[in-house]
């Protein structure tokens, strides 16, 4: 148990301490880029993953990144706000929604609230392309948004977003911190409650669990994350237009989740990073990338239904038993 | 205002909300049965249009059978898709979604690569117009729309009074009660969701004359069924008349007094009021 | 004293009624037997107690309240709990997590307080692992602790059902036909298990088809016949009773 515990430990660590060495690695913008994409969608990953523990399917999570990247934007563009509260601001205005949505949405299961949520998400990005043209751009949407404020900190130089690496570190921090403060809310009592609704809500109901107030909750802590996640976009790729939250992209955070594996903690980040990295391998064979992903997705299913994270499950026991075999 | 200009744009609602409905119709039939989100319903009308341009461009066969032949062909592409693809996972919501995503995108691109971006237009096949009251009605779209009418009786009549329709409502009703009185629930999943993908394919046959035939028409026809299943009740095949009845009414008659965006938010507004008072849609089960 | 109590309860569904003016009292530290044949009523008038459903017309109190229109979750809060006819568990837990997640209403679920894990959450979640590792080892299920709930035997699923329930820490406990699908051998044990929980001091309502059983169990009986209370007494009164049998017409092996 010791030693398992050890080896889990030394591979996160490991994984860590080799993300935040890339830079010095590799220089090119564009795998540092590729890897802030694939960053991003961890966090948009993992913090869906949490409203599917309650049993709930959004596809209006794309949505809430754009709730979270408007107002960022906007504030930081039109208020003169920094960086450094307009990113908290747009994580609290996309879970206020999310409250308010959730409250009257949540009563709602399986494909019924998977299609509300979806059109809820087209009426997000209907407004954001359609009305208020002078403030949030139309079609054409919100072009100039700044890079983050420098930022100085005691005893090293003032730390300035004017190339791709400190915006990377930005992004690793970010990910980091969504990825530990929802690896202990499931580690919680809470964790347990959301899990207990997916299982059986009447049962859950009938101990005494107030399952709207938890499911509201979960549904508000997974768009709050979204709304993190659609700041750091604004403020690292500089233009924010309606169509990069359309519905396919909640459609692909989704998919992130399933095909990474939706029933453990490191399936979605698994998934996320996997398929961020597929696709930018695929995008080189032109339209035939939708239809390597179109398959791989099919075949994921068809072959994996518990996700990769299955596969690399088995292939550990399998290399545990080889050990043991050597051993004995 | 003109009460031809309103008379006018009812019609036009009218052909649209009829084409929507049939669309729906076999989006909400597969899920009542299967329970699948099946976003690769767009692509079979695709198909069906794609079907229609090749077969009435290049060959030049009747409309009335091309309408034909296209349901069948599709119909036929739809059971082979269930029984590899949707079968495994049945009752399955999560899986078979990412499969029918999988599968529109691998259907969509497939179709871009032999067919290419184009917009490609198909010859009218009753040109003319006829006075309706003072307002003017291509014969087309008024034989669009009666087509569709004839569709959603045999549809209503399939349901209601064949053998295989008594099975279908069972199954909906539930599926193990079904099963223990001897349906053979795997040959009635098979020809529902082949019936569902060749009506789709007729709403594209139906409309390819009047609108244009590319890889990404479906698109469109999905969401307005998605908003209209929410609307009526998903599962319910009158839920599904209704609902387009009332999307093609709003959006044709917001788009005249309002602005296009403006119409289309008001659709989701009439949604989100609807489900406010009833979670389930206007006829759905509780 | 009465613990709950039921006062002209009717509940229709459409046109039928499937209650009609019910009403009895459960005392305090009892175990009531609710029986009639099928489609009596007494699932219907069990889920209008637990809140599942809510009556058409009349009232329930609890210690004198009233908690007619609560929800479900508020009147386990009270202090009803519930097991399900089905075996409803949370199947892809340990049966030691069932119990736990069980513990709900005793456990500390603040929103911050758990995220930044403060002691004041630990030591609760400390009291409620300790809670039920008490229920386990009351139930004499501390051997299974660490199987999935769905990987157990029919038996063992019933008493983790009922293992949930108490972990609610609740005054009354109603028992929804725990016998069901059960040996002699199992039946027995369920039957020293449910007196166990009563001499804890924990009232019970029991529906079960096992007449044997309730007529052991019970202090009192109550028995429904098409939504109407027919009899109300103790056991032996009830058993030679001519309307029950009337009512079980057909079905008087069972009283062997």
């Amino acid at each position: 148990m010791n030693r398992k515990h050890y080896t889990k430990n030394f591979i996160i660590l490991g994984t860590i301490a080799f993300l935040l060495i890339i830079p010095l690695l590799s220089s090119d913008p564009y795998h540092l880029q590729v890897l802030m994409v694939l960053l991003l969608n961890i966090i948009l990953a993992i913090s869906l993953w949490v409203i599917m523990t309650v049993g709930q399917l959004s596809l209006a999570h794309a949505a809430f990144m754009a709730v979270g990247a408007y107002t960022s934007a906007l504030l930081v563009m039109k208020l003169g706000l920094p960086f450094w509260l307009a990113m908290p601001a747009s994580g609290i205005m996309a879970a206020i929604l999310a409250l308010v949505i959730g409250s009257i949405t949540l009563r709602l299961k399986g494909a019924y609230f998977l299609l509300v949520t979806f059109a809820f998400g087209e009426i997000v990005i209907l407004i954001f392309s359609n009305f208020w043209e002078s403030l949030f751009g139309g079609v054409s949407g919100l072009i100039g948004v700044p890079p983050p404020d420098p930022i100085s900190i005691p005893f090293i130089p003032q730390v300035r977003f004017v190339s791709k690496v400190p915006l990377y570190y930005l992004a690793l921090s970010l990910t980091l911190i969504t990825v530990l403060t929802i690896y202990r809310l499931k580690n919680s009592r809470l964790g347990l409650t959301f899990g207990a609704l997916k299982e059986g809500d009447l049962l859950a109901e009938c101990i005494g669990i107030d399952i709207m107030k938890y499911k509201v909750m979960a549904f508000t802590v997974g768009c709050f994350f979204a709304g993190i996640a659609g700041s750091l976009y604004a403020h690292s790729f500089v233009v924010v237009t309606p169509i990069d939250f359309s519905f396919y992209h909640s459609v692909y955070i989704l998919i992130y989740v399933v095909v990474g594996g939706e029933s453990s903690f490191l399936g979605p980040i698994l998934g996320a990073s996997v398929l961020t990295l597929f696709s930018e391998i695929l995008r080189k064979f032109g339209h035939y990338e939708s239809i390597g992903y179109g398959i791989a997705l099919i075949l994921v299913m068809l072959f994996l239904p518990s996700g990769i994270i299955s596969l690399l499950e088995r292939i550990i026991v399998k290399v545990q038993e080889l050990f043991k075999r050597i051993k004995g | 205002m003109d009460m031809t200009l309103l008379l006018q744009v009812t019609l036009n609602g009218l052909m649209l909300g009829m084409i929507y409905i049939v669309v729906a119709l076999g989006l909400t039939l597969i899920f009542s049965i299967m329970n699948v989100i099946n976003f690769a319903h767009g692509e079979m009308y695709m198909l069906g249009g794609l079907v229609a341009y090749y077969f009435s461009e290049q060959l030049q066969i009747p409309y009335m059978l091309i309408l034909v032949l296209a349901m069948i062909l599709v119909g036929v592409f739809g059971i082979v898709v269930e029984k590899f693809f949707f079968r495994p996972f049945r009752g399955e919501l999560l899986p078979a979604l990412i499969v029918s995503l999988g599968l529109s995108m691998t259907i969509q691109t497939l179709t871009l690569l032999n067919f290419g971006t184009e917009d490609q237009s198909v010859s009218t096949v009753f040109p003319g117009m006829i006075n309706f009251l003072g307002a003017l009605f291509s014969k087309e779209r008024l034989a669009i729309v009666i087509t569709c009418i004839v569709f959603i009786l045999s549809l209503y009549l399939l349901i209601q009074r064949s053998k295989i329709g008594c099975a279908i409502r069972a199954i909906a009703e539930d599926r193990e009660a079904a099963a223990l009185q001897g349906v053979n629930i795997d040959r009635i999943c098979s020809f529902t969701f082949g019936l569902g993908c060749a009506l789709a394919a007729a709403a594209g046959v139906l409309i390819a004359p009047v609108f244009y035939v590319n890889p990404y028409i479906g698109g469109l026809p999905l969401l307005k069924a998605f908003i209209i299943i929410i609307l009526g009740g998903m599962g319910s095949l009158l839920g599904a008349v209704v609902g387009g009845l009332i999307l093609g009414t709003v959006e044709s008659f917001g788009t005249l007094f309002l602005s296009v965006p403006a119409s289309n938010l008001l659709g989701f507004i009439i949604i989100i009021l609807v489900l406010l008072f009833k979670p389930s849609g206007l006829f759905g089960h509780e | 004293m009465n613990l709950l109590e039921l006062k002209n309860i009717t509940k229709q569904f459409g046109g039928l009624t499937a209650i009609n003016n019910l009403s009895f009292e459960i005392n305090e530290g009892e175990i009531l037997g609710l029986i009639g044949p099928n489609g009596a009523g007494k699932t219907t008038a069990f889920n209008m107690i637990s809140g599942v459903l809510t009556p058409t017309k009349g009232k329930i109190y609890f210690k004198g309240e009233d908690v007619t229109k609560l929800k479900t979750n508020i009147i386990a809060q009270r202090g009803i709990c519930r097991t399900f006819q089905l075996t409803t568990l949370f199947k892809s837990y340990s049966v030691f997590d069932n119990v736990l997640i069980g513990c709900h209403l005793s456990a500390k679920t603040g929103f911050w307080g758990n995220l930044l894990n403060t002691s004041g959450v630990r030591k609760g979640e400390g009291k409620t692992q300790e809670k039920t590792e008490e229920i386990l080892k009351f139930l004499g299920i501390e051997e299974i602790r660490n199987e999935l709930a769905k990987n157990l035997p029919h038996g063992y699923q019933r008493i983790l059902g009922i293992a949930i329930a108490l972990a609610a820490g609740p005054e009354l406990l109603l028992l929804d036909e725990p016998m069901t699908g059960m040996n002699n051998t199992e039946t027995n044990d369920m039957i020293e298990t449910i007196r166990k929980i009563r001499a804890k001091g924990t009232t019970i309502l029991l529906v079960e088809h096992d007449m044997k059983a309730v007529m052991t169990l019970s202090d009192r009986i109550i028995v429904l016949n098409n939504g109407v209370k027919i009899v109300e007494g103790l056991p032996a009164e009830v058993k030679d009773n001519n309307a029950v049998i009337e009512a079980y017409l057909g079905r008087e092996q069972d009283f062997t």
